[in-house]
């Protein structure tokens, strides 16, 4: 940008808002925590991969709660694992959005009769985009990033009631 | 050696335990059922006959007793014995088998808390797969569900519309 664009535009300037800026720099780079409790996380990892490549929309994946903008819930839960995943989404900063990935995460799903098994994340922690399968295809959970990424840019960040 | 002879060899060793042997046989597989109290001075011994590799502890819910099953193998008679017990469900206190077959720590670990049979003589008595608050054994047969568990709600309200309860 420096050498394409120099001496060839005049001064020029662009009018948007603020909120519309830091919504599209958070949708485009919706950094994801590598984590996942279940089957789902293989097609997390087959998402992550280069054939359905979700680091094309900005998103790439973060090992880190302390780096990460988007939390994808991928796989079953269980009540011991709650507790560590209510942790990981408190260590993550703000803005930070959940997307529950497969049938486990959004209701218990298959496992729903078992002892240990939660019903669903969003007992538990807020949830941005639910995304239905078991698991999700690829093609799926890059749906359910597409949907967040059309909510992130509705919202109104600085205006918002507290 | 055939399995008539493997049980005399048995019987001959049991004998300075003054414990009567009772076999019978599951699926093809030898079987030893004994009382709770010779458990431990049996398992020594079928540990020196050459059963030196436990397979799992496996305990089933009776109602009035828990069974408790020992599936053992020795790989050099290539043969399969499976060591049985019944502790009462009103005091299931049993002996650990740790010092016999080390292989049964974490087996003794994972029965104990999900069907409250208590392994006495355990070097390591914690929970193994549950959280340590849980209440309650799960895989008892009587095992209600809590309607809470810290403070998450553990209703299930679509499957109880199509005729399911919590006690199944």
């Amino acid at each position: 940008m420096h050498y394409t664009l120099r001496n060839k535009l005049p001064s020029s300037a662009i009018f948007t808002t603020v909120d519309a800026v830091l919504n599209w720099g958070r949708l485009s780079s919706l950094w994801y925590l590598l984590f996942g409790t279940a089957c789902c996380a293989i097609e997390l990892m087959q998402t992550g991969g280069p054939r359905a490549d979700l680091d094309r929309f900005g998103a790439v994946f973060r090992s880190s709660p302390r780096q990460s903008d988007l939390l994808i819930v991928a796989g079953t839960v269980t009540y011991k694992m709650a507790s560590r995943i209510k942790r990981l989404y408190e260590q993550m900063a703000d803005p930070k959005y959940v997307i529950s990935m497969g049938s486990c995460s959004n209701c218990g799903g298959l496992f729903d009769l078992g002892y240990s098994v939660l019903r669903g994340i969003d007992k538990v922690i807020p949830v941005d985009v639910y995304v239905p399968g078991c698991p999700p295809r690829p093609e799926a959970l890059t749906q359910g990033l597409l949907v967040l990424q059309e909510k992130i840019r509705k919202q109104r960040y600085l205006t918002r009631e507290a | 050696m055939g399995l008539e002879a493997l049980k005399e060899e048995i019987a001959k060793a049991l004998s300075a335990t003054v414990v009567e042997p009772v076999w019978a046989e599951a699926a093809g597989d030898l079987t030893l059922h004994v009382l709770p109290g010779s458990l431990k001075p049996v398992a020594a011994v079928l540990n020196g006959v050459g059963f030196r590799l436990l397979l799992a502890v496996a305990v089933v819910d009776e109602g009035e007793t828990f069974r408790v099953v020992y599936p053992l193998c020795s790989l050099e008679r290539r043969v399969k014995l499976i060591l049985m017990t019944s502790v009462p469900r009103q005091a299931p206190d049993i002996d650990s088998l740790v010092d016999v077959w080390p292989a049964a720590n974490w087996h003794e670990r994972e029965q104990a808390e999900l069907f409250g049979v208590t392994f006495v003589g355990h070097p390591d008595p914690r929970h193994l797969l549950l959280p340590d608050d849980w209440e309650g054994y799960p895989l008892q047969k009587d095992y209600k569900e809590p309607e809470v568990y810290r403070g998450i709600s553990t209703e299930r309200p679509y499957w109880e519309d199509e005729g399911c309860s919590r006690s199944n």
